[in-house]
């Protein structure tokens, strides 16, 4: 008993959905039941923590009249409520045991999701994933392939709703889940048993287990249980009654209870991404793996992109650009504009252009966008590229700062603009530093203001463009990253989201391809060269002229220059020659110790 | 009763008269003759929670139900509804996804409600009489900012055509989720109608008239019996799609043929 006087009896059966749990409930209800009067939708184990419609009964009050920061307070009530009557057992009490697929969670001091002055202990019953996903994916009515997305991308029903009465109810992925669990932090002890265990004997594995919880039962007792319970009996029970927890999607609940079934539905695609995004708790729980670790990880960093990418619809922009954006109608025309080249009209404020295949861009007044996409994203491809780069470039010209051609590293405490035309390989080579272990602050696009004397570049979520080449060089799969609208051979590739505060630009690297280059090669830039170098990377097809006027450009631009030390990288046009240029570029910035520490090495 | 622990909720029916307390929102009083008073907490809870919010959610969601408790109600989980008042009333269990499409629907044609879940009903004479409640109706979405319960739900205030007086129940209808291998309507007998009733006869607190020191009994006699009584009723089950191609009306077709079939016979 605790001080307040409160049983210390609730056992947590956790588990990923489709794990296991309800066989173990099966077990224990057979245990308490007489075999005549056992019945699956007897199964115990009250109702999961996160449904509070029983406070109408225990209060008298309506849950529908709470709001979402009552809610978690009425989940901590309730569990107390039903911990509170306690059945006496020897020394102490029975175990109560209640179900849940959540991840655990801590909680606050009367709000706690997994009340622990109530709980005596938690089971973390966990199966492969591969058979958890040939059987999510029928009861959840989605195919194998939705279904291992789901699994690995942290999708559940998550959602408060005080008018269905539930609490938020976050599952996690199948990784993160089994992680909360067996995290040090839970402040009970958490029973680990996995479903193939139970398959090979589940009498040898239980009884410890219900040993360990206070639960009286002998292996006799244990072994007929397990035995009333038996995949094949469950399923003809089910035959001639319909079971309450079954799917709206599927006829039956006990369809196959194999381990190992996977062998014979998931393959390749699927099996891949399964074993990616899991591999590494897979292997802390005893699977093993039919891929390799470098293929999983490369495999893996494709997903997480692909996962960071439809977090939001492709036209929003994070919000510290402070853009307005709408899919519509852009103008055939900008009155009194002028038009550095045949598909860009601008003014000081407006801007307006014009792409193959019907897509067009009108910028105005350094906020608002309009983007025309041209045809439908699912028919031509990802058509962020519109906003991430000319929209971004055109409201900062109208803002009346300057944009560099360049992506944007953090190389240990160095910050570097990696400049160059179309096709020099600035992509790539930021990818390539990321690779190597440095930061990846954005692609294409590097915001410059300035802060006294000092050029200041503020990152922003975007993503990368790859052509086939590069991304195959790179590990990722070009054929599944989404392709990019218009006819364009690249691809799209989301990193993981950079700091968005301003940062000091340390340096300027121009990538160069010389076909007389036998190899990379650095030189620094000095004098009035500086300014030149940066010209064509600054001008924007000569939109940046137009926008902020002759004389403020060359200002913003002559101001750049004599802030930041600017180098030229000359390159091979036509070899990889990545590792010397990472190698060139991390000896640039070698001269703080910070890089080397930061690096990892 | 929980002990009181700071933070959480109680209800004290020890002393007259009966004392709740919800941290964040209020507390309420229930005397034994049903009369109430509330007090909602004055200190801003959630963002956009405004006080006469919380003086609504307590007076609708915990001290009405209790109140016609304290009267010698029975409190039912379902809403209440007829076409024609006068042949008598329709018990309703509408909590499945889906089943605020199909009331909206009844309302549209023309149907009557007398209360939002929970209905207070009574044995008056030979009949179960459902009588009305006048809380606002609750339904789910984001309909109106302006009409949400509380400050951060989705639980929004709905209009319904309300009917004023009490009613004889002459059925009980329970929509279910759509599933397969589940009949799109289902006429109850024998066990299942015992456990539709059992579902429907609202416990706990509601199955007490008087405060207890000891703990109550699991189910009462009184309980017991309302449970017997109610399975007496006709009953059917209706399964409803959550969510419904535009314009499509079968559930409320299902119901309104069966209300014909009911009040038949």
């Amino acid at each position: 008993m605790t001080e307040s006087g409160q049983a210390a009896n609730v056992v947590w059966l956790a588990s990923f959905p489709k794990s296991g749990n309800t066989w173990i409930r099966s077990i224990l209800t057979a245990l308490s039941t007489h075999q005549l009067l056992f019945d699956a939708n007897l199964l115990g184990s009250g109702s999961q923590p996160y449904a509070v419609g029983s406070l109408l009964d225990t209060l008298g009050l309506d849950p529908r009249w709470l709001d979402r920061a009552d809610l978690p307070r009425v989940r901590d009530f309730l569990i107390r409520e039903e911990a509170s009557s306690a059945v006496p057992s020897g020394s102490g009490h029975l175990p109560r045991f209640r179900k849940t697929h959540e991840v655990y969670r801590a909680g606050s001091p009367g709000a706690e999701p997994f009340v622990t002055s109530c709980t005596r202990a938690a089971v973390l019953v966990v199966r492969d994933p591969r058979d958890v996903a040939c059987s999510y994916g029928p009861f959840f009515g989605v195919d194998l392939a939705a279904a291992v997305d789901r699994m690995g991308g942290a999708s559940s029903v998550s959602t408060s709703s005080p008018f269905k009465s539930l609490t938020e109810q976050p599952w996690g992925t199948w990784s993160s889940h089994a992680e909360s669990w067996l995290s040090d932090d839970v402040p009970f002890p958490v029973h680990r048993v996995r479903y193939e265990d139970l398959q090979a004997d589940a009498v040898r594995t239980l009884l410890p287990v219900f040993e360990a919880l206070g639960l009286p039962c002998t292996a006799e007792q244990l072994r007929d249980a397990v035995e009333r319970v038996r995949f094949d009996r469950m399923q003809e029970w089910e035959s001639s009654h319909r079971f309450r927890e079954v799917s709206p999607h599927t006829p039956h609940f006990f369809r196959s209870g194999k381990a190992g079934g996977w062998r014979q539905q998931l393959t390749g695609s699927c099996l891949a991404d399964l074993e990616a995004d899991h591999g590494a708790m897979m292997t802390r729980l005893g699977y093993h793996l039919s891929s390799g670790e470098d293929v999983r990880r490369k495999r893996l960093e494709t997903r997480d992109s692909m996962r960071r990418q439809q977090r939001e619809p492709w036209w929003h922009m994070p919000p510290e650009l402070g853009l307005d954006v709408e899919v519509g109608e852009t103008p055939a025309h900008l009155p009194g504009s002028e038009s550095p080249r045949p598909w860009i009209e601008a003014t000081a404020d407006q801007a307006l252009l014009r792409f193959t295949g019907g897509a067009g861009l009108w910028v105005r007044h350094g906020r608002q966008v309009t983007v025309r996409p041209g045809s439908s994203p699912e028919e031509s491809g990802d058509p962020s590229w519109l906003l991430h780069g000319w929209a971004v470039t055109l409201a900062s010209l109208q803002r009346g700062g300057l944009s560099l051609h360049a992506a944007t590293v953090r190389v240990g405490d160095q910050v570097i603009a990696i400049a160059g035309c179309r096709g020099a390989g600035k992509s790539t080579t930021s990818m390539a530093l990321r690779e190597a272990g440095h930061e990846l602050l954005t692609d294409d696009v590097t915001l410059i203001e300035f802060d006294g004397r000092r050029a200041l570049t503020r990152p922003y979520a975007r993503n990368v463009h790859l052509m086939k080449d590069a991304a195959t060089a790179l590990g990722l799969d070009f054929d599944v990253l989404p392709r990019l609208s218009g006819g364009r051979d690249k691809v799209s590739f989301r990193a993981e989201p950079p700091s968005t505060t301003p940062l000091p630009l340390d340096r300027i690297v121009v990538l160069r391809p010389d076909p007389d280059a036998t190899r990379p090669e650095l030189s620094e830039v000095q004098g009035r060269a500086r300014v030149r170098a940066l010209t064509q990377h600054t001008s924007r097809d000569g939109v940046a002229e137009v926008v902020l006027g002759p004389g403020r450009y060359f200002e913003q631009l002559t101001r750049l220059a004599a802030s930041v030390p600017i180098s030229i990288l000359r390159r091979p046009p036509r070899e990889w020659t990545m590792p010397e240029v990472v190698a060139l570029v991390e000896d640039l910035c070698a001269l703080s110790p910070a890089v080397t520490e930061a690096a990892g090495r | 009763m929980a002990d009181s622990f700071a933070g959480l909720p109680v209800l004290d029916m020890a002393d007259e008269p009966w004392h709740g307390h919800f941290p964040g929102l209020g507390e309420i009083w229930v005397t034994a003759d049903g009369s109430t008073r509330v007090r909602p907490e004055l200190t801003a809870a959630s963002a956009g929670d405004s006080v006469e919010q919380r003086r609504r959610a307590l007076t609708c969601g915990w001290a009405d139900p209790l109140s016609w408790h304290r009267r010698g109600f029975w409190l039912l989980a379902a809403v209440t509804a007829s076409p024609d008042p006068d042949l008598g009333c329709l018990v309703l269990e509408a909590s499945t996804g889906g089943a605020d499409r199909v009331l909206d629907r009844l309302s549209e044609r023309g149907w009557r409600f007398l209360a939002d879940r929970p209905t207070p009903a009574r044995v008056e004479g030979e009949v179960v009489v459902a009588h009305p409640r006048g809380t606002p109706f609750l339904a789910r979405g984001q309909r109106d900012q302006a009409h949400e319960a509380r400050g951060d739900t989705d639980a929004v205030v709905v209009e319904r055509r309300r009917h004023p007086a009490p009613c004889v129940v002459r059925g009980v209808c329970s929509l279910v989720r759509e599933a397969v291998g589940v009949e799109r309507q289902e006429v109850l007998t024998g066990r299942n109608k015992v456990k539709t009733a059992a579902g429907l006869r609202l416990g706990g607190v509601f199955d007490s008239r008087a405060p207890s020191v000891d703990p109550a009994p699991a189910m009462s006699p009184e309980w017991l019996a309302s449970v017997v009584r109610l399975s007496g009723l006709p009953m059917t089950t209706v399964a409803v799609r959550q969510k419904a191609a535009g314009g499509e009306d079968v559930e409320a077709d299902l119901i309104e043929a069966w209300w014909t079939t009911v009040t038949e016979r």
